[in-house]
């Protein structure tokens, strides 16, 4: 290995960096749109949800219950006078769902609590959720209220009947506080288990706080692989591929010097990336720079590899960046576990994802921003990437011929 | 002149428009069998049909799912008693969580959740049980009675982390109904509040809440329009980059009429991408496919006129084929996550972002490809979100022709 | 190796020859038929001898092979004794490689390009005579080196430019220099000539022929110009991957035959009649479409154009010519063109790349709007009617464009069928001309596939397919083989004489004897306008009275400079373009 020569070709990689737009482009002006796009557009975050409510049966108790709905600032609540409108607006599109007070819900309430409520039980039941109990029987004498969703969203859809039912629970809380011997509605059966869920890492569960750092896996992905990607493949249409051939510039020294330009650059980028999350998102970040550092330069220095790899392999530059897109902007954005999750996937495409090496960067960079260092998770995914990085360098190694053909 | 003169002259003319009539069909004609086959001849275009709809397809429908399952669980459990136990067991019983990790203290508990081991942890204290059977012999409305059971989430991942909480939720409520072990087994339950409302809830259109539902009608959109934008904008740069765009130019046809050749052939492949993923929603996925197929048709025709406007205006932009692929990549990129798939359209925070939703043809494409398959939607509501699309496809055409004459100098 | 071992070696390699290659044979794929096939020969040092070819001779892949960079399938190379198979790195030490494009960095500088391949090559230094003087003394050694090669090659003041904006001359030259520095004791050039003017073309040969004397470096230098292949003394001629020739270009046998070009045409036809390769038979045309009045096919009048930054005045107010543009920003692509073509004459346009030829044919066939001035074709005027103006013409653009992944057949018809042919009539036309041009047999073949000299068949016959009175061919025989050449320019004089008029643009200085006018296109004018003869007779001296179309190009530029510095309007400042001040410094080095 020659100093002088990994010198003069990283020098001349710089150059090129510096006097190519596109380097730019893919390294600066793409991270910062993805970023954006992430950060505005993917968004699980509990909004507000369009409802419709129909009161068939109108009367101080309904209206109540009607006035708890509006109360929520989950619910967005538009007054219906019949079912054919309301089903008319969920056919449209501009409600997500509605709920119907029936005209015997009145009458079920009373019957209910003359009953005595021994044996009644406020349920709940939606057509999926089967294994909680056998309500059937006893539903025939409660007081009812549908909620009728749109399933073609089903996210929305279960965010619907969750909204009304909490809704409801408000309103049976108030109630059973106010005046608890009248037997009044509470949706919400007083539990004697009661679950008091603690969000541990995000406590304002916000998803853009790990949707920002975890995207940053994606986009990476697509820089690293899409820059180098273009690179060699530049040389060989180029024709300089030749030239250097012929030259006495050895392979570890041609490759050493492509991997440290790039890597620089795509540090930089990374850097840059973080500052905006950091300081422009304002996610809040627990863990050691360091490590972040650690484990970003081990996931570059693998993507790196693999654009490498697709650009030695095809030699020409369409080629090249198609492949890197697909290969590996797809499973990055489908398998890293980011968005979707790994856990519910068929087992097929759950042993795919642990060789998707941007899972393993989405579970460090979440957690060292959200949760802090965790050296477990750090070493275990530093090393991980680190082999990966390794296995590109030397199938690259291996590829990168000496003369046009072996 | 002779009536025989005049009526000659007549039958020249009508000779002469109908020859140029036959003339412009040739012409056009020929011009989109050449497109086809520059498309349907090169085995990488022709690979880039159907490989990545058949792979994205299978990818999405099996990957894209906002559900949890599969959820591993670390317990510390202080109260080593029946009570707990029976309820540790019914929440393995039910079908979302498969794994329980029992720790000693609280530091195994944080370590499990830190490195990820597991989604939750549920912390049981040593009273739980005493608590709980207080709860139960308390045979008043005191809400606040009840056993306490802390359950901490990973808010690295809230979506999944909220639908866990649920869950659980589910099953403590559950589990007081169908308890075996109570030591005091009746008219205990008849407490608190006990109350009396029944929530039934009927998902229309989806009864099942099946997410791959929405998924695969929302891909025939994002597919077909991904096709399209990709072969439109890449023919054209393809041109440019042999030099035979020169040729087309000095031919005589018409600016307009190279742009209709350009259009047909991506809207015909983009078409059979739909219909290959229609096919695959009805026989292997057994969507509903309840509304008007030629309404679906027209609409996803009008659909693509509109996207490979927008392929033809980018490539137009470009000098080579590297470069529109960038192009294409930065639309439709944005395309596809402000259009209401990724998440709903009102759940994008800045509201600006929200407006910019209405310049996307996809936005509109996805209410109708939903309504059709899905919802049954009427012709009106299918206009209705149609007129957006049509606007939209008058303008880029506009703007792609305009761009074409351009050239033309 | 031991040290005595080398220098017995070495004394062997003085009187062996330095390259020597047996049975060379190259199959890439089994089936294929070999892209070499049995070559032999012999290069002694100090030699300087030219690889001639057409394209897809097998130039390229024989050079690839002596510099080790390809392995044979079977047979023997050695360079100084040395194999470049086992040897490579030895091999590498001794040889200079200049690809295609001249293997450089177009996005660094000069001087970036030249000290990245003398570092590049320290490495040999710093293995051959050890690490001190790689890392040492060595930096002021190099510098000097790279200060020397560039003022060799000219292009001291051009330092910062990048590789990317130089002129092709230019380029080839610091290629060059970036082989240099290496002290190659073989010089392998491949194609260094394409794309560059006559003029550096003449200026690169110099420099070679000094290497050569100076240096006692061999130089093996490939190319499809036969003309350029006159001027060494040893010739390989290749054809179809095998070595048909191998001597000097001028001999008394050849001349015989009637000079070289001749001499090529019959080898090469040799050696097809054995494998039965049919040649195109000429095509009849008769035009029937009415002529003007005054026989006028294609009339250009006061062409410009004049690229640069629009003024914001001229946004609004519409103005045209050159106050449409901001001051100093404006270049001048073509200046004042004006020509009247007859029906069924063959009139050139010939010029350097760079130099305005390409704008002026497209402004002709409405692919460029002209900023002043007018065109007409068939006395339809361009700017009023083009759909009716560019029917009437036929296109042949640079390249050969032709749909690749179409089939033959599929061509045809598109073309057929987009100038408004169908039916029986369409059919009969495509069969007449696949039959006329041989291509029957390629029929269902991809456009791309074909071999250069098919495909400009093809794209000839794409481009007369509608029977095109006017007929427009943009450097249609570059890269094309001798025999292909002659053909062509049969067909198109055959066509001419049909009553088709052509307008051919060319930097062939050899074909342009086959026009019956030729307008020289230089700096975006027009210098002369007249029949070859006329212009050879305009350069005729007494030293050199028989002068070649070359000569009378490369005389007639030189006075036109001249006349420009002794008026002493320096208009560089106009003519901003890089690629001209390269043309006037060697202008100016071959008037002292």
């Amino acid at each position: 290995m020659n100093s002088t020569v990994v010198f003069a070709l990283v020098k001349k990689e710089l150059a090129q960096i510096v006097r190519d737009p596109s380097s730019i482009l893919i390294a600066f002006i793409l991270p910062v749109i993805l970023l954006f796009l992430f950060g505005f557009g993917i968004n699980f975050d509990t909004n507000t949800v369009k409802i419709g409510v129909l009161l068939e049966d109108k009367n101080p108790t309904t209206v109540e219950i009607l006035d708890t709905m509006r109360h929520s600032r989950f619910l967005d609540v538009k007054v219906f006078n019949s079912r054919g409108e309301a089903d008319y607006a969920l056919l449209a599109g501009s409600i997500r769902g509605y709920a119907v007070i029936p005209n015997d819900f009145t009458r079920g309430l009373k019957r209910a609590s003359a009953k005595g409520s021994s044996e009644a039980f406020g349920a709940f039941s939606t057509e999926e959720a089967v294994p909680f109990g056998n309500f059937a029987a006893k539903a025939r004498a409660l007081p009812e209220i549908q909620v009728i969703t749109d399933g073609s969203e089903p996210n929305t859809a279960k965010f619907v009947s969750s909204y009304v039912q909490g809704a409801l629970a408000v309103y049976g809380a108030i109630n059973a506080r106010s005046a608890p011997s009248t037997g009044g509605v509470a949706s919400q059966r007083g539990s004697k288990i009661n679950i008091i869920e603690r969000f541990w890492y995000n406590p304002a569960l916000k998803s853009t706080y790990f949707i920002l750092p975890g995207s940053l896996a994606i986009i990476m992905t697509m820089t690293g692989t899409v820059l180098t990607a273009l690179v060699i493949a530049r040389e060989w249409e180029r024709g300089t591929m030749e030239a250097i051939l012929t030259t006495k510039v050895t392979k570890g020294e041609f490759l050493l010097s492509k991997y440290a330009a790039y890597f620089l650059l795509s540090i930089i980028s990374v850097l840059f990336c973080l500052f905006l999350i950091i300081f422009i998102f304002r996610v809040p970040f627990y863990g050691s720079f360091l490590a972040l550092m650690l484990v970003s330069s081990f996931f570059m220095l693998g993507a790196l590899g693999f654009g490498f790899f697709v650009s030695t392999l095809s030699k020409e530059q369409f080629v090249a960046s198609q492949i890197a897109g697909v290969v590996g902007f797809m499973p990055a954005m489908m398998l890293s576990g980011l968005i979707y999750e790994i856990n519910s996937m068929p087992w097929f495409l759950r042993l795919l994802t642990v060789f998707i090496p941007a899972r393993y960067y989405v579970s460090s960079i979440t957690s060292l921003f959200l949760s802090g260092t965790i050296p477990e998770l750090v070493i275990r995914d530093s090393l991980i990437l680190g082999a990966f990085a390794l296995l590109m360098f030397i199938l690259v190694y291996k590829i990168t011929p000496n003369r046009l053909e072996e | 002149m002779t009536d025989n003169g005049v009526q000659k002259q007549i039958k020249q003319a009508q000779g002469s428009i109908l020859k140029a009539l036959s003339m412009r069909f040739t012409r056009l004609f020929s011009l989109v069998i050449k497109e086809f086959y520059s498309v349907w001849r090169d085995p990488k275009s022709r690979s880039l049909l159907f490989i990545p709809p058949i792979l994205q397809l299978f990818l999405f429908s099996h990957a894209a799912t906002l559900d949890i399952e599969n959820i591993s669980l670390a317990v510390l459990n202080e109260d080593s008693t029946p009570v707990s136990r029976e309820f540790l067991s019914k929440i393995l019983g039910s079908k979302y969580f498969k794994k329980i990790i029992f720790t000693k203290n609280l530091e195994g508990l944080k370590k499990a959740l830190d490195t990820e081991t597991v989604r939750g942890a549920l912390y049981i204290k040593n009273d739980f049980t005493k608590k709980y059977l207080a709860a139960n012999s308390a045979a008043n409305g005191n809400m606040q009675g009840g056993a306490d059971v802390e359950l901490i989430l990973d808010g690295r991942h809230t979506n999944g982390s909220q639908i866990i909480g649920a869950y659980l939720s589910q099953i403590a409520s559950d589990f007081e109904a169908s308890s075996a072990v109570l030591p005091f087994s009746s008219g205990i339950s008849s407490g608190i509040g006990s109350s009396e409302i029944l929530i039934t809830t009927r998902n229309r259109y989806n009864p099942n809440l099946y997410y791959h539902w929405f998924i695969i009608s929302s891909l025939v959109g994002i597919l077909s329009m991904s096709m399209v934008l990709l072969l439109s904008a890449l023919s054209l740069a393809r041109e440019k980059e042999t030099g035979t765009f020169d040729e087309l130019l000095v031919s005589p046809l018409k600016p307009y009429e190279i742009l209709f050749g350009k259009l047909v052939v991506p809207i015909f492949f983009g078409c059979i991408d739909g219909a290959i993923i229609l096919l695959a929603a009805k026989y292997i996925f057994h969507l509903p496919l309840l509304g008007s197929m030629p309404l679906y048709l027209f609409a996803l025709i009008s659909f693509l006129v509109s996207v490979s406007g927008v392929g033809l205006f980018i490539s137009s932009l470009t000098k080579t084929q590297q470069q529109a692929m960038l192009g294409v990549f930065v639309f439709m990129f944005p395309a596809m996550i402000l259009s209401g798939y990724s998440a709903p359209v009102e759940n994008i925070t800045p509201e600006i972002l929200q407006n910019l939703t209405l310049l996307n043809p996809l936005r509109f494409f996805l209410v109708i490809s939903k309504g059709i398959i899905l919802k049954n939607i009427n012709f009106y509501l299918c206009i209705l979100n149609l007129i957006p699309i049509v606007v939209i496809s008058i303008f880029t055409l506009f703007v792609a022709n305009y761009s074409f004459k351009n050239k033309l100098e | 190796m031991s040290l005595e071992a080398s220098i017995l070696k070495k004394d062997n390699a003085q009187k062996a020859p330095l390259v020597e290659v047996l049975g060379l044979t190259k199959k890439f794929k089994e089936a294929d038929e070999p892209s070499l096939f049995d070559i032999s020969l012999k290069l002694q040092k100090g030699e300087m001898a030219a690889l001639v070819g057409p394209d897809g001779a097998g130039k390229t892949t024989f050079l690839r092979h002596i510099c080790g960079l390809l392995i044979p399938s079977s047979g023997k190379i050695l360079i100084d004794g040395l194999s470049p198979v086992s040897n490579l790195d030895n091999v590498k030490e001794i040889i200079g490689y200049m690809p295609q494009k001249f293997g450089l960095y177009e996005d660094l500088t000069v001087i970036e390009n030249l000290n990245l391949y003398v570092a590049l090559n320290s490495a040999e230094k710093g293995k051959k005579k050890g690490r001190g003087r790689a890392l040492g003394k060595s930096g002021e050694d190099e510098k000097e080196r790279v200060q020397t090669l560039l003022e060799f090659a000219g292009l001291s003041a051009f330092k910062e430019r990048l590789a990317g904006k130089l002129s092709g001359g230019m380029k080839q030259k610091l290629g060059l220099c970036c082989t240099l520095v290496s002290n190659p004791k073989l010089l392998l050039l491949d194609e260094p000539s394409v794309g560059v003017d006559p003029l550096s073309r003449r200026e690169l040969m110099r420099i070679v022929q000094k290497l050569v004397k100076e240096n006692d470096i061999t130089v093996i230098w490939s190319t499809s110009y036969l003309d350029e292949a006159e001027k060494f003394e040893r010739v390989f001629l290749f054809s179809e991957g095998r070595k048909i020739y191998d001597g000097p270009p001028k001999s008394s046998e050849i001349s015989q035959k009637g000079g070289f070009e001749n001499f090529v045409i019959k080898k090469i036809e040799d050696r097809r009649e054995k494998t039965g390769k049919a040649s195109a038979r000429l095509i009849e045309a008769k035009s029937d479409i009415l002529v003007p009045k005054d026989g006028v096919t294609i009339c250009a009048l006061g062409l410009t154009k004049i690229y640069g930054k629009k003024s914001f005045k001229a946004r609004f107010f519409k103005k045209s010519g050159r106050e449409e543009f901001v001051s100093g920003s404006e270049f001048v692509a073509a200046n004042n063109i004006s020509f009247k073509i007859k029906k069924g004459e063959i009139f050139g346009l010939l010029g350097p790349n760079g130099a305005g030829k390409s704008t002026t044919f497209k402004m002709l066939c409405g692919l460029i709007r002209p900023t002043s001035g007018m065109c007409s074709i068939m006395g339809v005027k361009m700017s009023e009617n083009p759909i009716l103006a560019r029917s009437y013409l036929g296109y042949m653009a640079q390249k050969f464009s032709l749909f690749g992944n179409l089939s033959v057949r599929q061509n045809l018809n598109f073309f057929a069928g987009v100038y408004g042919l169908f039916g029986f009539e369409k059919n009969r036309r495509i069969g007449t001309l696949l039959d006329f041009f041989d291509l029957k047999k390629y029929e269902n073949i991809d456009a791309e596939s074909l071999p250069l000299g098919f495909k400009q068949r093809l794209a000839l016959s794409c481009a007369i397919v509608h029977r095109p009175p006017v007929l427009f061919l943009d450097e249609p025989t570059s890269g094309v083989d001798p025999i292909s050449r002659r053909e062509f320019w049969e067909q198109i004089k055959s066509l001419a004489r049909g009553g088709t008029t052509v307008l051919v643009t060319t930097h062939f200085m050899d074909e342009a004897q086959f026009c019956n006018r030729i307008s020289l296109i230089y700096k975006g004018k027009s210098l002369v306008c007249d029949t070859p003869l006329g212009l050879k007779n305009m350069v005729k001296t007494d030293k050199n009275p028989n002068p070649t179309m070359e000569d009378a190009f490369i005389e007639l530029i030189l006075r036109e400079e001249r006349g420009k510095n002794a008026s002493g309007a320096g208009d560089a400042g106009v003519f901003g373009s890089s690629g001209f001040t390269d043309m006037r410094t060697t202008g100016m080095e071959g008037a002292k």
